[in-house]
């Protein structure tokens, strides 16, 4: 995971000149350390209380039975192995692998996209933009309530929408097949921003001179947002994916919560809303807890693929 | 400038037209992605007969301006500055926290910013329904049941968005620019504070509106850990609003609370985006 | 080495904070299920927590009563309105020993708040008629819905409105299309149906005839009652099974999913998305009292109730409540126990209470005498309540988890139905399968 993320951009600053000797370098090795040290701990000190200890506490939990008013009861891997045998975890799982595969990849290109496009410095850029990160005002619950009277067959502005364009809408969150294309177009909608805002700050990043070099070696636009752009953002975009990973995992749960309740059929609830049903409503928080860190499981060995993949690919 | 735009000059009129197409696309999509909340506010002034009528308005046939000051209603000053305390509490904490030690781990070299590194992310995958009640022991644990603190500092603690942002905006800077610091003998601190924060402006901004924004939405939370009505939050507050089982409010004036609540953070946007984009980098290491 | 030292060591620190977590957790639990105690009444101080929609008004009914009693104060605070949000809140309050002094409950609830010893039994109080509070002025299916399964002798809450369902339908609505034959107490289900698709095709589909009986599939207000009309049972805890794949229960399915298209817009699976009477949308819908004040205030239409149509001669009367109970833990029952004496008094909190217009006393007394019966019309037929009230009948509760395994399976069996075309028999076969199963695990 980590070294993901880190993409060796980790730079020793030894400064030339010092290398030869070896007691400024011991200073400066402490030096660092104490620094390290200072700049971290209060950050790692919250960290640890308010993140680790309670998923530790999350962690140690799918090793009991627990309904939440009782006393957990110590189960050992029961949870575990139950998992494999719930037929409802595989179909959620499969709708988890649907949302990633249909929302991540569009979310970030289009990100990526649009922050290239309002990237600029044009005359009435700065109301144009807020345009652009309208939708992130909205809370998830707002927006699901939102895209859900949009949505309606009947009394939904979507289908009169398209019903000027000639097509005539389904009834999106009735229908076993549309649903979660439905939710999915909602969820980029509201990551967009996010993303935007990201690769915005990115994109500042990038040095003119480097555009200007290309355009002299005659490389023309698109040329030169695919060889010089996209590249320049390479850790953004690792970030941005790495968010809307979760955001597509975890985050969609309240969202389809709200919209159709993981419904119809259990074609949208995914492993983390048929988690959080199991926590709140069957009252099974051990047993929830262990779907999580199957989850977090997955997404390791997802990760850890991929990782694969990509070192196979470059040394090939 | 730093944008791919800036076209190296293939005569002008062709640069006009590209200029003047440019923008025709940036407003159009602009148009599309703001359309959902344009229903919104639209759908906020209907009637609750109109916003659900067959075949459904766009545009509210009769405006309805009493959805808010029916939502308004729910709303005291008290209300107001609880939901400013809580979100700018949030951001005060994290930036101070966080800004350091994306720092040290983007730019000062020890042995486990690597390992570090994966400690802050891998809890980001575990959802924070299952890690709800721990968190609520642990602050209880704390003493921090029902005040400010409790409702601020588990919020303030989930830093990994934050220092990964700020860490990998850090790590993108020129090693030069912070060697040159260190070299004119800088200690880290100064290194910081005068070479790398004044670059940093474009990641700040772009953290400010993102972490305001998040604390300002957030419900179970608050709702959770100070349950009392002095420490109501607006989302807490507006909470009666969306459609219960015992109450039977009109949609309109739910979405008559979500605008309004979604003031503010509009604000925040407004001020913080014309930070987003600077001209800034680049400087210094030419 | 070092490395692969330090991750021993961490890993060991990690499993070392684990377990203090937890041990932390479980003392918290621990904690919480002791204490509680009378307390004295003058002079206490007291906490109430209602959902969040509730608030409102108990502000109001808090505020005579301390206006009554100026030395005892009571807070009100509120619990999130949405089912899940609500079981969290109250968990956590309990962990942090924060539980309310009187806290709302709800029928769907109560077993688990009993089960988990958050509410406080008041049998014995109610027996004793402490402060002229007592239980046998209570309609008895209402009040039964907070004895739990495992302690049926015990009482948990106490129901605050007998919410049961009542035929609400709009007059406008049937002018507009031209319907003269308005709903009558004798109607049966397939006179309902007939009008209903009868202002459905006259008006073109611009009104709904009838709000969808089974909703998105999750009526079980409605669909309980129909299935014991038809002879059947949805649940029997004499043999603790299901029945809901039984002939006579699949007759009434088939009657209650007959409305789909017909009398009632076709199956919609987004609650979000169904015609709602207070907005005009439906000429018809079950609906309950507590839903009435709203109804008043947004609905311009003219509109009345009428009793809920028979079956074989049976009524169909479903309903539910919401009651209030006192926590155990509490130090101030017997300040609580005052504050409710206070409120279910006729002339007390009661009386407040029918004023609002949302609360049919679920009391004999309190139903036929009551305020409520009083008010301005609309609804005029105010007896059509009474009726209903009496007339009601409420579910037994399934234990354990099976409860939510019974929603889920016949939601997902009437979607199965609507959205696949999958056989009523078959599909409600499933279900009780599927009910049956969490039934087994549950014991």
């Amino acid at each position: 995971m980590a070294s993901v993320l880190d993409n060796g951009t980790l730079r020793r600053t030894a400064p030339p000149g010092s290398g030869s000797d070896t007691r400024t370098r011991d200073r400066r090795k402490r030096r660092d350390a104490l620094a390290a040290t200072v700049f971290l701990t209060p950050s790692m000190v919250a960290f640890t209380l308010f993140v680790i200890i309670p998923a530790l506490g999350a962690f140690g939990l799918s090793f009991f039975s627990w309904d939440l008013f009782g006393s957990p009861q110590w189960v050992g891997v029961d949870n575990f192995t139950r998992l494999f045998k719930d037929a409802q975890m595989w179909t959620s799982l499969r709708v988890t692998v649907e949302f990633v595969v249909l929302g991540v990849i569009p979310t970030v290109v289009l990100g990526f996209v649009l922050a290239v496009l309002i990237n600029n410095k044009m005359r009435g850029m700065g109301a144009l933009r807020i345009l652009y990160f309208a939708p992130m005002v909205a809370s998830s619950a707002v927006a699901a309530v939102l895209w859900s009277y949009m949505y309606d067959d009947r009394a939904g502005v979507a289908n009169r929408v398209l019903g000027w364009v000639g097509v005539s809408g389904p009834a999106w969150l009735s229908s076993t097949t549309w649903a979660l294309p439905a939710l999915t177009v909602m969820m980029i909608w509201l990551a967009l921003p996010l993303v935007m805002i990201l690769y915005l700050a990115g994109l500042q990043r990038i040095p003119a001179d480097i555009y200007a070099a290309a355009s002299l070696d005659g490389a023309g636009r698109w040329r030169q947002l695919w060889s010089i752009t996209w590249p320049n953002v390479g850790p953004t975009t690792i970030l941005v994916t790495t968010l809307q990973v979760i955001n597509f995992v975890s985050g969609s749960f309240e969202i389809s919560l709200i919209m159709t309740n993981g419904g119809p059929l259990g074609h949208t609830q995914s492993l983390a809303l048929y988690s959080y049903q199991v926590a709140f409503h069957q009252t099974e928080m051990g047993y929830a807890s262990a779907l999580s860190l199957f989850q977090l499981a997955l997404i390791g060995l997802a990760v850890g693929l991929f990782k694969l993949l990509s070192r196979i690919r470059r040394s090939a | 400038m730093t944008t791919i735009t800036a076209p190296a000059a293939p005569g002008r009129r062709g640069a006009n037209w590209s200029a003047a197409g440019r923008y025709a696309v940036i407003v159009l999509c602009g148009l599309i992605m703001a359309l959902p909340l344009f229903y919104l506010l639209s759908a906020s002034l209907m009637s609750q007969h109109d916003i659900r009528a067959y075949p459904p308005h766009l545009l509210p046939p009769k405006v309805v301006w009493h959805n808010y000051t029916e939502a308004y209603h729910f709303l005291t000053a008290r209300v107001i500055v609880n939901s400013f305390v809580f979100s700018f509490g949030i951001l005060l904490v994290q930036l101070v926290i966080t800004i350091p030690a994306g720092f040290a781990l983007a730019k000062i070299p020890f042995r486990w910013s690597g390992a570090m590194l994966a400690v802050i992310v891998v809890p980001m995958f575990v959802p924070s329904n299952m890690t709800l009640i721990p968190l609520y022991v642990v602050t209880h644990q704390l003493g921090l049941v029902d005040s400010y603190a409790g409702m601020i500092l588990p919020i303030a603690g989930q830093t990994a968005f934050a220092t990964l942002l700020f860490r990998q905006f850090f790590s993108s800077l020129p090693a030069g620019l912070i060697d040159a610091a260190q070299l004119d003998g800088a200690g880290w601190t100064r290194t910081l504070v005068s070479v790398a924060l004044p670059l940093a402006k474009p990641a700040l901004a772009a953290y400010c509106s993102i972490s305001f924004l998040t604390a300002w939405n957030t419900y179970i939370w608050p709702q959770v850990i100070a349950p009392d009505h002095e420490h109501a939050v607006m989302t807490v507050a507006l909470a009666p609003l969306a459609s219960g089982q015992y109450t039977l409010m009109s949609p309109s004036v739910g979405m008559a609370a979500a605008v309004i609540s979604m003031l503010p953070v509009l604000v925040v946007f407004i001020v913080f985006q014309r930070w987003y984009i600077n001209g800034v980098v680049g400087t210094g290491l030419e | 080495m070092t490395r692969t030292a330090g991750r021993r060591r961490s890993r060991s620190w990690a499993a070392v904070a684990g377990t203090a977590a937890l041990l932390a957790l479980v003392s918290a639990c621990g904690n919480s299920s002791s204490g509680g105690g009378a307390g004295s009444v003058e002079g206490s101080k007291i906490t109430l927590s209602v959902q969040a929609g509730l608030v409102p008004q108990f502000k109001k009914y808090v505020a005579a009563y301390e206006a009554a009693y100026p030395n005892r104060k009571i807070t009100v605070e509120s619990l999130p309105d949405d089912a899940t949000q609500y079981v969290q809140q109250l968990v956590t309050e309990r962990l942090g020993n924060k539980l309310p002094d009187v806290l709302m409950n709800v029928d769907y609830a109560a077993n688990q708040l009993a089960d988990g010893n958050i509410t406080l039994d008041v049998a014995d109080r109610l027996k004793e008629g402490k402060l002229g509070l007592k239980g046998s002025s209570f309609l008895p299916q209402f009040l039964g819905q907070y004895r739990p399964v495992s302690h049926p002798e015990e009482i948990t809450g106490l129901p605050v409105s007998a919410d049961s369902t009542t035929l609400f339908y709009n007059k406008t609505i049937f002018q507009k299309a031209g319907v003269t034959e308005l709903p009558k107490a004798t109607w049966t289900w397939d006179d309902l149906y007939r009008v209903g698709a009868e202002i459905q095709q006259k008006t073109g589909g611009r009104y709904a005839g009838l709000f969808p009986p089974l909703g998105i599939g999750d009526q079980a207000a409605v669909y309980n009652p129909v299935i014991r009309a038809y002879g059947g049972f949805v649940y029997d805890p004499k043999t603790k099974k299901s029945g809901i794949g039984e002939p006579a229960a699949v007759k009434a399915w088939t009657q209650l999913l007959k409305a789909y298209g017909t009398a009632a817009p076709k199956y919609s699976a987004n609650s979000a998305g169904l015609p709602k009477f207070e907005q005009g949308q439906t000429a018809m819908a079950f609906s309950v009292r507590a839903t009435v004040p709203t109804q008043k205030e947004t609905l311009k239409d003219d509109w009345d109730v009428q009793t809920m149509p028979k079956i074989d001669g049976n009524p169909t009367v479903g309903g539910g409540s919401y009651g209030l109970s006192i926590s155990r833990a509490s130090n101030h029952q017997d300040a609580a126990w005052a504050f409710l004496a206070w409120f279910y008094s006729q002339d007390g909190g009661m009386k407040l209470a029918q004023a609002t217009g949302q609360v049919v006393p679920p009391t004999l007394e309190g139903v036929d005498n009551g305020a409520w019966r009083q008010l301005p019309a609309p609804p005029q037929n105010e007896a059509a309540f009474a009726q209903d009230a009496k007339d009601a009948y409420l579910p037994p509760a399934l234990p354990g988890a099976a409860q939510k395994a019974l929603t889920d399976s016949v939601i997902k069996a009437v979607q199965q139905v609507e959205l696949q075309h999958k056989s009523v028999a078959s599909a409600f076969g499933d279900a009780e399968k599927a009910v049956n199963q969490a039934l087994q695990s549950a014991k």
